[in-house]
């Protein structure tokens, strides 16, 4: 039970950090300015496959034009694998943002939340009870859900990017693939749910025998 | 018990696709030609890795690239603000590649292996028994690993690539797939292992009693 103590601690931790992470995030956003840029890294602009000029330009220019003084004892180039944008800081966008990423931490402070329920529980030799089942499929609801938003989201802001800005020769990419890995994961958990489920009918039987 | 026989056949494509990938990329490499005078990004040589670049630094270097860029509709405005390094195909740099696939392809099926062994017996029945509870600390111990590993090994290539080479007026870093969400879930899948250990206490006094 002593590793159980330790997790708790560790998500009190992690739940203090993505607190002030989110104060932080809001101070920000306070003090930016319209004057101010704020750089996007995805979606970003990839060059289309085959003989692209501008991207031979931006390469042959780091390499052999620019004063950027690259060494070293193997041959070696360096390559301009994508390019990306900024966007001013309007109150609009900064607040929007700002919105977007307190809504995703929230549902990260809920879920450690609720784990540290799921903790508190089994720590106390009280596993099997109807509320660890509903938090589990909570949690592995939102975990499934996650990597399904990600994508959804990915692919309206291709979408309307797409549609108002474009680059001859370039291809707007949003480089996420889906998590496959994080959404079997999930289904573990879920699955874990219906295991606890029959744990808690044998823990009803036993209480019934004594 | 319909949601558990789609987790399991989820589980198996899965595992047959990581299979055929691990195949597919061993062959790749090791058909590949040597080709000195053919660079390859280098994160193209380890795909399952996080991104390795350089961040421009110099406001010189980043102005003269900019000025390069084609314009776009305002507000918004490209930049390079990345910048990739490309090394010629040798024998040293596939075996690299190809010991990363095999690692890679290896962890990744020995955690649906295990996931799926634990599922199926869910699936007939057998909850909580020694075996289930041990599997569940082993997936919840690679499922926690797998960040810290990633950023393990992608700092040691880092560290070999800023060793080697140097670029004035810029900086190296990585930027890792797995994060957070996935030691949280790792952690998560280790309380329920011990929730796991007292069914399988439960059980066994049930079976006394009887």
């Amino acid at each position: 039970m002593k590793k159980l103590n330790y997790i708790e601690n560790f998500l009190t931790i992690l739940q203090l950090g993505v607190f002030a992470f989110i104060l932080l995030s809001l101070f920000f956003a306070s003090k930016l300015g319209p004057e101010d840029q704020i750089d996007f890294f995805s979606p970003y602009f990839e060059f289309d496959r085959g003989r692209n000029l501008l991207e031979s330009e931006l390469n042959n220019f780091l390499n052999e034009k620019s004063s950027v003084l690259f060494t070293g004892p193997e041959d070696a180039v360096l390559k301009v694998p994508r390019i990306t944008y900024s966007i001013p800081a309007t109150p609009g966008l900064r607040w929007f943002l700002a919105g977007f990423m307190m809504v995703y931490l929230s549902l990260i402070i809920l879920i450690f939340h609720v784990f540290k329920k799921i903790i508190r529980s089994v720590t106390n030799q009280q596993s099997f009870i109807q509320q660890n089942i509903q938090r589990i499929k909570v949690i592995g609801l939102i975990l499934l859900a996650i990597p399904i938003i990600e994508k959804i989201v990915d692919l309206l802001m291709l979408k309307y990017y797409n549609a108002h800005y474009a680059i001859k020769d370039m291809t707007l990419e949003t480089g996420g693939s889906f998590d496959w890995t994080m959404f079997i994961l999930s289904l573990l958990i879920y699955t874990l749910g219906f295991a606890l489920e029959q744990g808690r009918s044998m823990q009803e039987e036993q209480e019934l025998t004594i | 018990m319909r949601k558990l026989q789609i987790t399991y056949s989820l589980i198996t494509i899965a595992k047959y696709l990581v299979v055929i990938g691990a195949i597919l990329s061993v062959g790749f490499f090791t058909f590949l030609p040597n080709k000195e005078n053919s660079f390859v990004d280098i994160n193209d040589f380890q795909p399952f890795l996080g991104d390795i670049y350089w961040e421009i630094r110099g406001k010189e270097l980043k102005d003269n690239l900019h000025a390069q860029l084609p314009p776009l509709n305002e507000p918004m405005v490209i930049n390079v603000k990345r910048v990739g390094i490309a090394l010629p195909i040798t024998s040293t740099r596939k075996a690299i590649s190809i010991v990363m696939a095999i690692f890679y392809s290896g962890y990744i099926f020995l955690l649906l292996h295990l996931t799926q062994a634990i599922v199926l017996r869910i699936k007939l029945g057998d909850f909580f028994n020694r075996l289930n509870t041990k599997q569940l600390k082993q997936v919840g111990l690679l499922v926690t690993l797998a960040p810290f590993l990633e950023s393990l090994i992608n700092s040691s290539y880092m560290s070999w690539i800023g060793f080697t080479y140097h670029a004035e007026g810029m900086s190296l870093h990585s930027e890792g797939h797995l994060g957070a969400p996935v030691v949280i879930l790792g952690l998560l899948i280790t309380a329920l292992a011990m929730a796991f250990d007292q069914g399988r206490k439960l059980q066994e006094e049930q079976e006394l009693t009887i």
